[in-house]
């Protein structure tokens, strides 16, 4: 079986400014989705970085509408402080990553957690990964439609 | 989902009246200074809250009691540290499941409240980082009894690290 290589470096999506705070990034941005898998974990996607057109692709994402999807930016982590800060829930298995292309993105993945985790585990989770990102934020391109 | 967010630029020296959640005018203080400085922190909250719409009344009540207790206690705060903007900005917002979510954010924190629309299940959170970039995280349940020992650790924190 091919060993995946992921690089140190992902991009997530923010779709409102409500989702940060003098510049800062909340939680509310890292909010998984609702639904579980079939395999027990809830999806949180991002972009790996995997060059430099990860980024683009991203940030010219829109919604059905036309609009930008991610209206106030996107932010970077390093995927090395997020296995640091969340090493314990990583060997519990109660975090994961993958790749997961989806068509018209092929650096997509997600950010897994598992759906039997306590909503106040998942919300230490989501602002873990707030505080990483912090003020790591790309201002979104401008939109002309 | 609604979610509010406070501009600090918005914030005013001007305190009115509000009574919005709390009866106020119940509330004894000693005078008006002490009354109007009070009121500063929940004016915040009270005009967050404003935007956040309906929430059910065990939601409410324990609301009322942590807005209430962290507002006389950060009155305490501006008086012995002699600064208004000792208390950093905050957020609140309405999640998924219709619970009111109180943010403080920092480089070093991000603090949390949670009070779901089954009080019971409300709970608190916090994640900081040292000075060596190690992060410590705690959690607990939150409800009326602890509302004390929560908000006056809470202001403790954020008083310490702004």
């Amino acid at each position: 079986m091919e060993k995946l290589i992921y690089p140190n470096e992902f991009w997530r999506g923010i779709s409102s400014k409500d989702f940060i705070l003098e510049g800062r990034v909340l939680p509310d941005a890292f909010q998984f989705d609702d639904c579980g898998r079939t395999d027990g974990f809830k999806e949180l996607s991002i972009n790996w970085n995997d060059d430099d057109n990860a980024l683009d692709v991203l940030l010219s994402q829109r919604k059905s509408n036309g609009k930008l999807q991610f209206s106030a930016g996107v932010t970077q982590l390093k995927l090395s402080d997020v296995k640091q800060n969340l090493l314990a829930y990583i060997l519990r298995n109660e975090f994961a990553y993958e790749r997961r292309k989806i068509e018209g993105n092929d650096y997509h993945g997600n950010l897994l957690i598992s759906e039997k985790l306590p909503k106040k585990l998942r919300s230490l989770v989501s602002n873990s990964l707030a505080l990483i990102a912090d003020t790591n934020i790309i201002p979104p391109k401008e939109d002309f439609i | 989902m609604s979610r509010t967010y406070l501009d600090e630029k918005n914030k005013t020296n001007t305190i009115t009246r509000k009574t919005t959640y709390i009866p106020l005018d119940n509330v004894i203080l000693e005078d008006d200074k002490v009354y109007n400085t009070n009121l500063k922190y929940y004016n915040k909250f009270s005009e967050a809250m404003s935007k956040i719409g309906d929430i059910n009344n065990h939601q409410q009540a324990l609301l009322q009691k942590f807005l209430l207790d962290f507002s006389f206690k950060a009155n305490n705060s501006y008086y012995s540290m002699n600064a208004d903007s000792v208390l950093p900005n905050f957020n609140i917002s309405k999640d998924v499941d219709d619970a009111i979510v109180i943010t403080w954010a920092n480089s070093n924190y991000r603090i949390f409240v949670n009070i779901e629309k089954n009080t019971e299940d409300s709970f608190y959170g916090a994640i900081t980082r040292n000075e060596f970039g190690e992060t410590h995280s705690s959690s607990g349940t939150f409800n009326e009894d602890n509302c004390d020992l929560l908000t006056t650790k809470i202001i403790d924190y954020l008083t310490q690290k702004n």
